[in-house]
């Protein structure tokens, strides 16, 4: 027989952690500045067809190629005619394309690897530490950039779909690592707390502990790491692209601009300059933005 | 300390088995027959089977697996080039190597060279005006991709201003701006870590006692407080080689710089895939070893770090 105790919130009002949060983060003008240019990459990204005034693979062929800016286009034409200011937008929509996708395959990896190892300890725990110390081990996009070589240097061309397919597995393998440790750690610490111990003195299914009662709670610093990650997602891509294993053409890329208007830098540098600015301004912009949201929601500097 | 090396390096040979495996099927997993490739389209399907047994194709993938890590081993083999009339991975390595060698030095040496001091002086005079203008700097530089700040550079050094060359690779003006490009995050990197080390180590007591006793400010930072605040430095030079040898693959190819990253995306478009194969791995090995030994450097150094670890 369950005796049921009418449960009273005692505390006093508290604003939640959200609020908490927004009033940290409204002091720091940097990083207001960079959530608004994150606010309006997600806009441009999601109305680019809206937005642009032509098709990212329409060619307009007038005259000498790559044109200067004119009349009918705001940035000028690279060398196939096709608009570079459109093309800057739709590299906005690639970008966090592939961002949100490569962060959605680490986050899926890395939350269940690191709360299984967590919540269970032990050998599972040991094994699925050292699977990731081993990728780990792995700098940076090195891993990425080698495993796309390897894909790409295959004699038959390959599908646009598994072409895709590849380059968001070889991005999301290199990042799931570092949130299987950070949510190990942390289901870890959170496996000790009364609560998780009186779902399972009741019986609660081990499923339902991992996913209703520990996950909720990890929600903050996930949240804090997938936006440090993105910074790096979108490097990575711009970086694969630059090196022609990235995202695959037509499809416009920042960093496959980059590559191209490399031949034209001193005829038309702001064929160059453009999307190197919004390569930069976005790894910056999200930079910032994840170290400031880190010190707004770490529950270790709020007293 | 024995144990301490001893595990280190039983702990580098599972990730490298590992990592040449993910190497190993990676290349199986693409959509290439490489027999076909050599065979050409006409080849009767008899010649086709002699080549695949020729090549130890025929057998099961794990005996591949087993032969070619044997191979490597026992011999250096890393296979033969499809594209260059079968010449041994193995010599292109020995060719390009030295040159990506050459580039990784010089960068990491600048890197060193920048942001120790840099780093030093920004913690000496903290919150100064020297500290706020190199963080600034040093926060651009973190943020700032290879692959903007290598063509930016060409654009104002070589083709504005007319003094260094755009690329290439034949005397030493050649090698300024790709060692900047490459050394440039680590440089800022460095500093960052270096000044916040720093700045720990200066508020601890006993630098307080060495000063209250009348050591000068100058004398007790370099004899007591540079040692110690470069210690932790030391284990972000081995991730800072992670961030050279990938950014050597853009840099290279930035610069036409005749090494192992140039290569292996030349390689790309030729389908050479043995050659791809072969340097991803000699890169995988590469960044391990040079990690077990900061490692194993730092255990010498710190030897609480391998006492700890002895015992555990």
């Amino acid at each position: 027989m369950i005796q049921r105790i009418p449960l009273e919130d005692t505390s006093p009002a508290s604003p939640g952690p959200g609020a908490e949060a927004w009033r940290r983060l409204r002091r720091h003008p940097v990083a207001l500045a960079c959530g608004l240019y994150i606010l309006l990459l997600v806009l441009v990204a999601l109305f680019a067809p809206a937005l642009a005034p032509y098709p990212y693979d329409a060619m307009d062929t007038r005259g000498v190629l790559p044109a200067p800016p004119d009349a009918h286009h705001l940035l000028g034409r690279d060398n196939l005619g096709q608009d570079v200011f459109s093309r800057l937008l739709y590299g906005a929509r690639v970008s966090l394309s592939v961002a949100a996708g490569v962060v959605a395959i680490e986050v899926v990896i890395g939350v269940t690897l690191g709360l299984i190892a967590g919540y269970y300890g032990g050998t599972t725990d040991l094994i699925l530490m050292r699977l990731t110390d081993v990728m780990f081990a792995f700098p940076d996009i090195l891993l990425a950039i080698l495993l796309r070589a390897i894909v790409m240097s295959g004699s038959k061309a390959v599908s646009l779909g598994t072409n895709l397919a590849t380059l968001f597995l070889a991005l999301g393998l290199v990042g799931w690592p570092g949130i299987a440790r950070l949510v190990r750690g942390q289901a870890l610490a959170l496996r000790q707390k009364e609560f998780i111990e009186a779902a399972r003195a009741i019986g609660v299914r081990d499923r339902h502990i991992l996913w209703r009662h520990m996950l909720p709670n990890l929600l903050s610093p996930i949240i804090v790491q997938v936006t440090q990650d993105v910074a790096g997602v979108i490097l990575a891509e711009a970086t694969l692209s630059f090196l022609g294993i990235g995202v695959p053409p037509p499809f416009p890329s920042w960093g496959r601009m980059i590559n191209e208007a490399r031949d034209f830098m001193r005829s038309q540098p702001l064929l160059l300059l453009s999307p190197s600015l919004a390569l930069a301004l976005t790894v910056m912009a999200f930079n910032f933005f994840g170290d400031a949201l880190r010190d707004a929601l770490d529950p270790r500097l709020r007293q | 300390m024995l144990t301490f090396i001893l595990k280190r390096l039983a702990l580098a040979i599972p990730t490298l088995l590992a990592i040449s495996l993910v190497v190993f099927i990676a290349a199986r997993l693409a959509p290439s027959d490489p027999i076909e490739l050599m065979a050409g389209e006409k080849a009767s399907p008899e010649t086709v089977a002699r080549l695949r047994r020729q090549y130890g194709l025929d057998k099961p993938l794990l005996v591949q697996y087993g032969n070619y890590v044997w191979g490597i081993v026992a011999h250096g083999d890393f296979g033969r080039s499809f594209a260059r009339g079968g010449q041994p991975v193995s010599q292109m390595i020995a060719q390009d190597f030295p040159v990506t060698a050459q580039l990784a030095v010089t960068a990491m040496l600048f890197a060193v060279l920048l942001g120790l001091p840099v780093g030093v002086l920004a913690a000496l005079y903290h919150n100064a005006w020297f500290d706020r203008a190199a963080m600034a700097v040093v926060v651009a530089l973190v943020s700032v991709p290879s692959i903007v700040l290598g063509p930016l550079l060409v654009l104002a050094f070589s083709i504005r201003l007319g003094w260094l060359p755009v690329s290439g690779w034949e005397s030493p003006i050649y090698l300024i701006l790709p060692t900047v490009t490459l050394g440039a995050r680590s440089a800022a990197l460095i500093a960052r870590f270096m000044r916040s080390s720093l700045l720990d180590v200066l508020r601890q007591d006993y630098l307080r006692t060495a000063i209250a006793k009348g050591l000068s400010r100058w004398r007790a930072v370099w004899r007591h407080a540079l040692k110690n605040a470069f210690l932790p430095v030391l284990t972000i030079l081995g991730t800072n080689f992670g961030i050279l040898l990938t950014g050597s693959f853009v840099v290279e190819t930035l610069f036409q710089i005749p090494g192992i990253g140039y290569e292996s995306i030349n390689s790309i478009s030729k389908r050479d895939y043995p050659v791809i194969q072969g340097m991803a791995l000699l890169v995988a090995i590469l960044f391990l070893v040079v990690n077990l030994i900061v490692d194993i450097l730092y255990g010498l150094v710190d030897p609480r770090v391998s006492a700890q670890e002895g015992q555990a």
